[in-house]
């Protein structure tokens, strides 16, 4: 663990997982990737703590890919805690999901999403998706400062 | 005590002895005041007659200061008791003789000149003594008046003790025909009175002749007859209405305990509703979610597989892969219909007043994709606004055009037609094509979820387009029908009830 972590990959479905895995290795990118499978591994992983206390808060992610539907805490609920603590709220989180549901879209909003996105069903534009994400995300934006991510 | 509030008797009786009274007082009075006027008349006249033939009488011993002889004419006076005082003067107004002899002549005034006056019991007199039409002395004559006003006063007796025995006899009579008139008025309030305490209305008034009082005791018993009835009538409404109140009540008791338990069984439903309708957001939340990601992941694998690792695939293969994969379409598209639909019909309308013709323009934008390598003739007249939900509109407008589109597919030269008609006094809405049609009698079929008119390698569909507008026209109240000819074309028109009614508007 070297390098830097750059993207979050917050998926329980191994099938989405592996698909977007294949999207982002095709763009060279899978190496920066973690992946957490349910929502409290991601809250460990972003709260730097259990099994990845020794991480910090100075060095997030570039971007949280967050899926909503998840085992034992949903994304939605992540986001909330992301985005209402000072440590973490300046994390860029991106859900992506294959929801249509208006609800999802209204509340990840108000939660403070940073972006938010349809898989599409069909699989050549996923990739496209995956791509112009992986290139927007970590070569064009600007991440956050470390002194985003105040101690409290 | 004012008089209209004395007894009716009574008054008879004051009215009667009044008027009575008054006549009587009139012509007694009358009668006293002449008697009284003819007396003092009469008086003076006796008196001056009895005055002057003694001044005749005394002319000559006037004439020749003859004391004696007018002493002597004057004591004849003597047989006149009435005459008080009598004496004779000569011109110079000295007294010659008086009479009574005894009386001092300092009793007698000085001579006056003639005339006479009234004093009060007693008449005093002057006449002029004449010889030969000259004034040569003068008489003066007192008459006492007592006697005769002791005549008058009886006479004024007479005259009251006969207004006295008038006014009892008028008393007597008046109260007695005071009787006549008032007892059936008196017998009439009696029986009056007692009908309003003990609310007899049998009772009846005596009748006692047949004038007015008469006509009025049978007018009163005809009105008593007629309450009577009345009453009876009233009384047995009053029982009908007592005993429709009481059914009414019990109706009322029992629509309030219906009403009760309606509420109850309506809170019950909702309740019931509400989990329904949050069992069937989780469920198409659910079919959204899940449904979808495996029909994306098969369709995901299906084409790595296809792009990747074509080379080990072989031609029946890629086939199978190629079949997997539009069937995964179909999936997708049914799943997205059938969402649709169902949305649809959980939609809250959002009315608005809605120019329909941006509308239309914005379902063609739509469709562009499925539009822009065929050839179509549009013929699109500009539409009236409608008060209806923008959203689900431009929807029954995206899947007619996409439907006219679609069947028109084996024409050379497409046509779709939309306008306007008038229907039932309101705006109705069409959508006409030149296609393949249909045969007006699966025309049934036609709006039902998931029935087709054509197979899937003619038409593709899913067969909820139009049970979804169906379900959007229901909606707004409004209907929709479709006429058809097999392989000349079909036209679905629509109406959207109260909402399409008047106002042109282009």
């Amino acid at each position: 663990m070297s390098e830097p972590i750059e993207i979050l990959l917050v998926e329980d479905n191994p099938n989405d997982l592996e698909l977007t895995l294949h999207a982002l290795e095709k763009h060279n990118v899978a190496n920066k990737i973690h992946v957490v499978r349910d929502g409290e591994e991601a809250l460990d992983f972003l709260f730097c703590r259990g099994a990845f206390s020794h991480r910090t808060f100075e060095s997030p992610p570039k971007v949280v890919l967050l899926d909503l539907k998840l085992p034992k805490i949903d994304g939605l609920e992540i986001l909330r805690a992301v985005k209402s603590d000072p440590r973490t709220k300046a994390v860029p989180i991106v859900v992506m999901t294959s929801s249509k549901q208006q609800r999802d879209l209204v509340e990840s909003y108000n939660c403070g999403v940073n972006s938010y996105i349809q898989k599409p069903i069909n699989f050549t534009e996923f990739q496209e998706v995956i791509r112009q994400l992986g290139y927007y995300w970590l070569a064009i934006n600007q991440s956050p400062p470390p002194s985003a991510f105040k101690q409290p | 005590m004012k008089l209209s509030d004395v007894p009716i008797r009574r008054k008879l009786t004051i009215v009667m002895m009044l008027t009575s009274l008054v006549a009587l007082v009139l012509t007694a009075g009358a009668f006293t005041a002449y008697e009284f006027v003819s007396f003092r008349k009469n008086s003076l006249q006796s008196a001056q007659t009895i005055a002057q033939i003694t001044a005749a009488q005394t002319s000559a011993a006037v004439d020749f200061d003859d004391e004696r002889t007018a002493h002597d004419i004057l004591a004849k006076l003597h047989a006149e008791p009435a005459i008080l005082q009598a004496a004779v003067y000569d011109r110079s107004g000295k007294l010659l003789a008086h009479h009574p002899a005894d009386s001092p002549a300092s009793n007698f005034p000085i001579s006056e000149e003639p005339g006479s006056h009234f004093e009060a019991s007693a008449l005093r007199i002057f006449t002029p003594v004449e010889l030969d039409n000259r004034v040569i002395g003068s008489l003066y004559m007192k008459w006492d008046l007592r006697p005769a006003y002791g005549r008058f006063r009886l006479y004024g007796l007479m005259v009251f003790c006969v207004l006295l025995g008038s006014s009892a006899v008028a008393l007597v009579l008046s109260h007695w025909l005071q009787d006549r008139i008032s007892r059936p008025i008196l017998e009439l309030a009696a029986t009056a009175r007692s009908i309003s305490f003990k609310r007899d209305y049998l009772v009846r008034a005596k009748k006692f002749g047949n004038d007015e009082l008469g006509s009025l005791t049978d007018g009163f018993n005809h009105m008593l007859t007629q309450i009577h009835q009345r009453d009876a009538a009233l009384h047995e409404n009053q029982e009908k209405l007592q005993h429709a109140l009481e059914t009414a009540e019990r109706a009322a008791d029992a629509v309030r305990a219906l009403n009760g338990e309606l509420e109850q069984r309506v809170e019950r439903r909702t309740a019931e509703l509400q989990s329904a309708n949050r069992e069937l957001e989780a469920f198409t939340y659910s079919v959204s979610h899940d449904l979808r990601s495996p029909l994306r992941h098969i369709d995901a694998f299906a084409q790595i597989l296809e792009e990747e690792h074509e080379k080990q695939l072989s031609a029946e293969g890629k086939r199978c892969v190629s079949r997997i994969r539009g069937g995964v379409q179909n999936m997708g598209n049914l799943v997205d219909d059938l969402l649709n639909l169902s949305r649809v019909g959980r939609a809250e309308l959002q009315k608005e007043l809605v120019p329909l013709s941006p509308v239309v323009e914005e379902a063609l934008a739509d469709l562009r994709t499925e539009t822009k390598d065929r050839v179509i003739e549009w013929s699109i007249a500009p539409l009236p606004a409608a008060y209806c939900d923008r959203g689900l509109v431009k929807q029954i407008f995206v899947n007619l055009i996409s439907n006219s589109v679609k069947y028109t597919r084996p024409r050379l030269r497409a046509v779709i037609e939309i306008g306007s008609i008038s229907i039932d006094g309101g705006n109705g809405f069409f959508v006409r094509d030149n296609g393949v049609g249909f045969n007006m009698k699966y025309v049934a079929k036609l709006f039902g979820v998931f029935q087709r008119l054509h197979r899937p390698e003619e038409f593709e569909g899913t067969g909820v387009g139009l049970a979804t507008v169906q379900r959007i026209v229901h909606l707004h109240g409004g209907r929709i029908w479709a006429e058809a000819e097999l392989d000349k074309g079909a036209t679905f028109y629509f109406t959207l009830g109260q909402a399409s009614l008047p106002e042109k508007m282009s």
